[in-house]
């Protein structure tokens, strides 16, 4: 398993649906974020994140979100309430004041990335990548998207890795990693260049073993297990998408 | 006519010429062996034939040049496996079932034929059981079957193998032997490789390449086989001390060396969370000597390098270099003393000259100018890189790419050398040149610790063995 | 190059596979950024090292998608901020196209010339999605400037420029260092470099 991924192994009905219909569910709670009044929108966020829960992949959603969405709602409340001096400011203590405006703006802007942040982590704990990848090659996407989309993927832990052995080699030859400010910015180059000429190496034989391997022979490929869609997911994966142009559109124009 | 025809293929690197005029036929359902030194241009030429370089019309695959066909059509002409496995793996799937559909998938073949080639490929290469791992987090001998599995589902005509076994162990060199094995006389097999031992395993054609050509091999000219039982005698006349994780060992290693270059007393070692990999290790290495640690993977031979170079300090235990405790020293600084060649070159080269990179080391060290370039100038005559110095270290051999590793070691004039599998992938030539430095070494009073797998190198070179695989 | 003749498309599979790296390349420089405990990034190599070999179509998607998969394993935040990372390699590699990766000052002025034009996209979607915020320790800058009578506009701007114009003229001048000492056997084949080569 690729390092990093959130995915987590569970069975439930939305494991099982097809990753595009839940890309689709997420542009729909994306969109609605834009026409919902701001106490609707946390209650959405509730909403999400007691699904995760029932769905028995609480623990990782939570953990992620907690680490993501609430930074960034503590850091909106703060600076829009006491810091930004909105027209209705009222003194509080020493150089601050604090604003309503601030305030509704922090519960409005808050709400809705929390939402989003919630939204995306359901997504993506519920999806392997892998799945994701046969659901593309099912719908006849290009085959360079999705390899653009999971190379990277596989790729971190080794290069991750190979950054240490880097690191580890030219320190056995005396470069000093944690000498003087100057030191350090000037060791960059001995740590970043053969990081960055293995990868050429690798570019330059992995395009030709690729192309070996019939990659792009076609302008779409096949998937050994294909993504199974459920008899209403089609019609709801347009329903989703018809809903979220009419949000946005309503939003725009309104 | 034959499956392949080559007729005068030339190439060049820069103003070298790497092949000159090359003319070839193979016929269908042949094993050819093609044996040539490291930079004779065997993987020149194997790209060639694969369609990877070139696209004139001197390499024709069954009658057509390659450059003239489909992707689809070379797919399943021929496929290339190369020297590093985990560069020929797709990038593209999360396991190894995906990795070998990912070919058959991208031809839009039926999906019951699609299961049935992956199958087939899972059972010839054994990887049945490791069907859903991450191809990355296999080992060398793992991913070199799984590209044997993915290139054998293209079901191509011919299979070409560049040194397919170098950079594996024993045991995995083994498994992928068996395999090529099987599929001769089914395949065209051109396989291109170093050592005649393992190109003569296959049985076949041989060929060798030598300035840019190819020239039949009289089987009475190559070298005898290695003396097993000779390399054994050798072997079995050498101190030997085992060592196992589960118990201390009794006997104090070269406990005549005094003063010792490298002490090692009642070291202990675990990684968190794992069981206990070296306990309660000792032994000495002296001025002049040369310690073999061998063992099979997993017995901690890199880990026990890692904790001498000060890359990993000890649990228990203490490990001292020219009386020096490696646990008060960062690795910059043990660096005067310890020199480590890893084994991968290329994670160490970022200088644009092969002079720049041998002077980096002493440079950081802090040398005089005046030393620093006589110790290079030294480091480069006895590696054979004088005439290669103001080249770029990437636009040498491999072979080559191991001396700079092992220049710019050498120029930091360490008393302890510690070789990572130094020998692996070199032809004859490099090889000798390789253990003339070790008894250079050896002579001017160095102490050497050698990882290696290859039991003829340990017999011809080590003066004591530590084997950490005894169970 | 042969293999790529078949299909003919936007971009070469080996171009694809440089991508895929760069963007791991960009993942992994900030992990080496943090090991040296230095106060940049480093997290846009990979963008500008594709951009000035391959150019900015390449280098935009390099940057684009570096965001999105950041946004699946940590933060959804950073996947908003795709547009910059995007900026950053299309304007890498046009500055590259002109000829601004030639020599080391023109690197340096190609830094500074990123970090301007990145700073145009971060700001109104700094400013207008996220209120002014990203989570971040810079949001105590930004707290900062607010305070001290700056608009949420130009407080959001000073935070973002300066916060990034070291890091991005570094950057370009580790790319440059690298493209200049890049080995013959590694460099053909990348149409791009032509323009940075003096």
């Amino acid at each position: 398993m690729a390092s990093g991924v959130l995915y987590s192994p569970v069975e439930s009905w939305l494991h099982r649906a097809n990753p595009l219909t839940k890309l689709c569910g997420l542009v729909w709670i994306v969109s609605l974020t834009f026409v919902l009044p701001p106490a609707w929108v946390w209650g959405l966020v509730g909403l999400i994140l007691l699904m995760a829960l029932a769905l028995g992949m609480g623990r990782a959603v939570l953990q992620r979100f907690a680490a993501t969405a609430l930074p960034f709602v503590a850091s909106i409340s703060i600076v829009q309430a006491l810091f930004i001096v909105h027209p209705d400011a009222r003194p509080l203590i020493g150089p601050l004041s604090i604003s309503d405006i601030g305030l509704a703006h922090a519960v409005s802007i808050g709400g809705r990335v929390a939402a989003i942040i919630a939204a995306s982590l359901v997504l993506v704990t519920s999806t392997h990548p892998s799945v994701l990848l046969r659901a593309f090659d099912a719908a006849g996407w290009p085959p360079a998207l999705a390899f653009l989309f999971a190379s990277p993927l596989l790729m971190i832990e080794t290069f991750g890795n190979r950054a240490k052995a880097i690191r580890d080699a030219q320190a056995t030859r005396g470069l000093r990693l944690k000498g003087r400010f100057l030191s350090r910015v000037k060791s960059i180059p001995a740590l970043v260049a053969p990081l960055v000429t293995t990868a050429l190496i690798e570019a330059d034989e992995r395009a030709h073993v690729l192309a070996g391997r019939g990659f792009r022979a076609h302008a779409r490929r096949t998937t050994l297990e294909p993504v199974v869609d459920a008899p209403f997911e089609r019609p709801l994966r347009i329903v989703l998408l018809a809903l979220a142009i009419l949000q946005i559109a309503v939003r725009l124009w309104l | 006519m034959a499956l392949i025809e080559i007729r005068g293929l030339s190439a060049a690197f820069g103003n070298t010429t790497v092949l000159d005029q090359l003319d070839l036929s193979v016929e269908a359902g042949t094993t050819l062996a093609i044996l040539g030194g490291n930079g004779s241009g065997k993987t020149t030429l194997a790209r060639h034939l694969s369609g990877w370089s070139g696209d004139g019309d001197a390499v024709r695959i069954d009658g057509k040049p390659l450059a003239g066909r489909s992707i689809a059509e070379r797919a399943s002409l021929i496929q290339y496996v190369g020297q590093v496995p985990s560069r020929h793996l797709s990038g593209r799937a999360f396991s190894v079932r995906d990795e070998i559909a990912f070919g058959p998938e991208n031809l839009l073949l039926p999906r019951g034929e699609i299961a049935r080639r992956v199958e087939a490929a899972l059972e010839r290469t054994g990887l049945t059981g490791l069907a859903a791992r991450d191809p990355f987090t296999l080992s060398g001998g793992e991913q070199q079957r799984l590209v044997l599995a993915a290139a054998l589902a293209m079901e191509p005509e011919i299979l070409v193998l560049d040194e397919p076994v170098s950079n594996l162990d024993p045991e995995a060199r083994g498994e992928v032997l068996d395999i090529l094995a099987e599929l001769v006389g089914r395949v065209t097999l051109v396989w291109l490789d170093t050592s005649p031992e393992l190109l003569r395993q296959l049985g076949g054609r041989l060929l060798r390449l030598e300035e840019g050509r190819l020239h039949e091999v009289d089987p009475l000219e190559l070298p005898p086989k290695t003396d097993i039982a000779a390399t054994e005698a050798k072997l079995s006349a050498l101190p030997t001390f085992r060592a196992a994780a589960y118990e201390p060992v009794p006997v104090a290693l070269g406990a005549a060396a005094s003063p010792p270059v490298l002490a090692v007393e009642r070291l202990s070692f675990l990684y968190a969370g794992a069981a206990p990999l070296l306990t309660d290790l000792s032994f000495r290495v002296g001025a002049g000597e040369i310690l073999a640690l061998i063992g099979p993977n997993g017995a901690g031979k890199s880990t026990l390098l890692r904790l001498i170079n000060g890359l990993l300090k000890p649990r228990a235990g203490r490990i001292e270099i020219a009386g020096r405790d490696t646990r008060k020293l960062r690795v910059d600084e043990l660096a005067q003393h310890v020199g480590t060649v890893f084994q991968e070159p290329e994670y160490q080269i970022f200088e644009p000259t092969v002079r720049r990179e041998v002077e980096f080391g002493p440079r950081q060290l802090g040398v005089a100018k005046a030393v620093i370039e006589s110790r290079r100038d030294a480091a480069l005559t006895r590696t054979g890189l004088v005439v290669e110095a103001d080249r770029h270290p990437l636009d040498l051999t491999h072979a080559q790419q191991r001396f700079v590793a092992i220049a710019s070691v050498l120029a930091n004039a360490p008393k302890l050398l510690l070789l990572d599998e130094a020998q692996r992938g070199l032809d004859a030539v490099h090889t000798e040149r390789l253990e003339a430095i070790l008894a250079a070494e050896r002579a001017a009073g160095t102490a050497t610790v050698i990882i290696s797998h290859d039991l003829d190198f340990v017999a011809r070179n080590a003066t004591a063995i530590l084997d950490l695989g005894a169970r | 190059m042969t293999t790529n003749t078949a299909t003919a498309s936007l971009i070469s599979t080996r171009v694809l596979v440089l991508i895929a790296a760069a963007i791991v390349i960009n993942i992994v420089g900030g992990q080496i950024n943090d090991a040296l405990r230095l106060p940049i990034f480093l997290d846009s190599i990979g963008t500008v090292l594709v951009a000035v070999l391959a150019g900015p179509i390449a280098g935009g998607l390099a940057g684009l998608l570096t965001n999105l998969i950041w946004g699946l394993l940590t933060n959804p935040v950073a996947a908003a901020f795709a547009p910059v990372a995007l900026v950053i390699g299309v304007v890498a590699g046009i500055l590259a196209r002109l000829g601004w990766f030639r020599t080391l000052w023109q690197a340096a002025i190609s830094g500074v010339v990123i970090a301007f034009f990145l700073t145009l996209v971060a700001v109104p979607i700094q400013v207008y999605l996220f209120g002014g915020v990203t989570g971040a320790g810079s949001d105590f800058a930004v707290a900062y400037l607010s305070q001290v009578g700056q608009s949420l506009f130009g407080s959001v701007a000073l935070t973002v420029f300066g916060s990034n114009i070291i890091d991005k003229v570094v950057t370009a001048l580790i790319v440059w260092l690298l493209v200049r000492q890049l080995p013959q056997r590694l460099v053909t084949g990348y149409d791009y470099l032509k323009f940075s080569r003096a």
